[in-house]
């Protein structure tokens, strides 16, 4: 399945190739979202991810959060987005995030497109506080959404 | 009134552990600890209290994970000593927190219930304390050696999430 490129203005191109070029690195997406396979990752009401998970992983020395683009993408859409890419699907909710979280926490898009539509968040600081610190942000910009409270969920 | 004092044990007062002795918290070795703890002195009634809270901190360590679901760590003497240290030194009306392993392998404890009034505290393997607090947007993180009492600006940050937090009840 090949995910569509989305447009600046929030709805699918057909879908075609996507190669990386400066345009696509230094693009800066709307709304990515994490895939929460788990209950145990989220909590409350209204739902939240759990902060941890706004932590970023260490790859080769590089600190990253792993995210995916749903720009223009529909609800049902993401939902089939995630399932792809966790174990334990279909997973229960979603965390997203808009740009601007990543603006005050001082962290950048880096999207990969590997897979498609995957979107490194990086510029994470060396310390841990700070690392903590950003991921605070994160936590209190988020949009979690559980499976049976969407339109996409309902439909199940 | 709940001040932030010296542990009633001292800093340096529990035993060095020997090399081949390490405590696993999720066989529960942690609690056993805190057991043999108690026996070295008569507990006062604020003793007491302060074990209660000991107690609930390592039931929250017993039940940490790894940040992404993986086994935690084997539990050094030395992590053991920090979690006592630091649960006597956080005010006893401050509940206890979630806790689980960072990947960098330090214990964090989050509070963090309302997004726009968090607190979290990294007890880190370098006998350090690392803390970052997020209230309403204002930023505040730091780190520094772990000694006898909290850093000041712990101090002032778990004091002004608990304003809030009261606030919000």
């Amino acid at each position: 399945m090949s995910w569509c490129w989305p447009s600046e203005s929030g709805s699918s191109e057909p879908a075609r190739s996507v190669e990386r070029s400066a345009e696509f690195v230094e693009r800066s997406f709307e709304v990515v979202a994490i895939g929460l396979n788990e209950r145990s990752k989220f909590s409350g009401e209204p739902p939240k991810a759990k902060k941890k998970y706004f932590r970023p992983r260490d790859v080769d020395g590089v600190k990253e959060l792993s995210t995916f683009s749903v720009d223009g993408l529909s609800d049902e859409a993401r939902w089939t987005l995630l399932d792809a890419q966790l174990t334990k699907a279909p997973i229960p909710a979603r965390s997203e995030l808009r740009k601007e979280a990543f603006a005050a926490a001082e962290l950048q898009q880096h999207p990969d497109w590997e897979p498609e539509r995957h979107v490194n968040i990086i510029g994470w600081p060396a310390s841990e506080d700070a690392i903590d610190s950003a991921a605070q942000v994160l936590y209190a910009h988020q949009s979690c959404v559980r499976r049976s409270e969407s339109p996409a969920g309902e439909q199940r | 009134m709940n001040a932030i004092a010296a542990p009633w044990w001292g800093p340096d007062s529990w035993p060095e552990a020997s090399p081949s002795r390490a405590y696993t918290a999720r066989q529960g070795h942690a609690r056993t600890a805190m057991d043999e703890l108690l026996t070295m002195s008569t507990p006062s009634p604020l003793e007491l209290q302060r074990s209660r809270r000991i107690a609930g901190f390592l039931s929250a360590l017993e039940a940490a994970e790894r940040w992404d679901g993986g086994v935690a760590p084997r539990m050094t003497a030395q992590f053991a000593r920090m979690v006592f240290r630091f649960a006597v030194l956080v005010p006893t009306d401050v509940p206890v927190p979630e806790c689980y392993y960072t990947p960098e392998g330090s214990i964090c404890f989050d509070w963090d219930e309302d997004p726009q009034n968090q607190l979290s505290v990294m007890l880190q393997k370098s006998n350090r304390i690392a803390y970052a607090a997020y209230r309403a947007g204002e930023r505040v993180h730091g780190s520094a050696d772990f000694a006898a009492s909290l850093p000041d600006e712990l101090v002032l940050a778990i004091r002004k999430w608990k304003q809030r937090a009261c606030t919000k009840r």
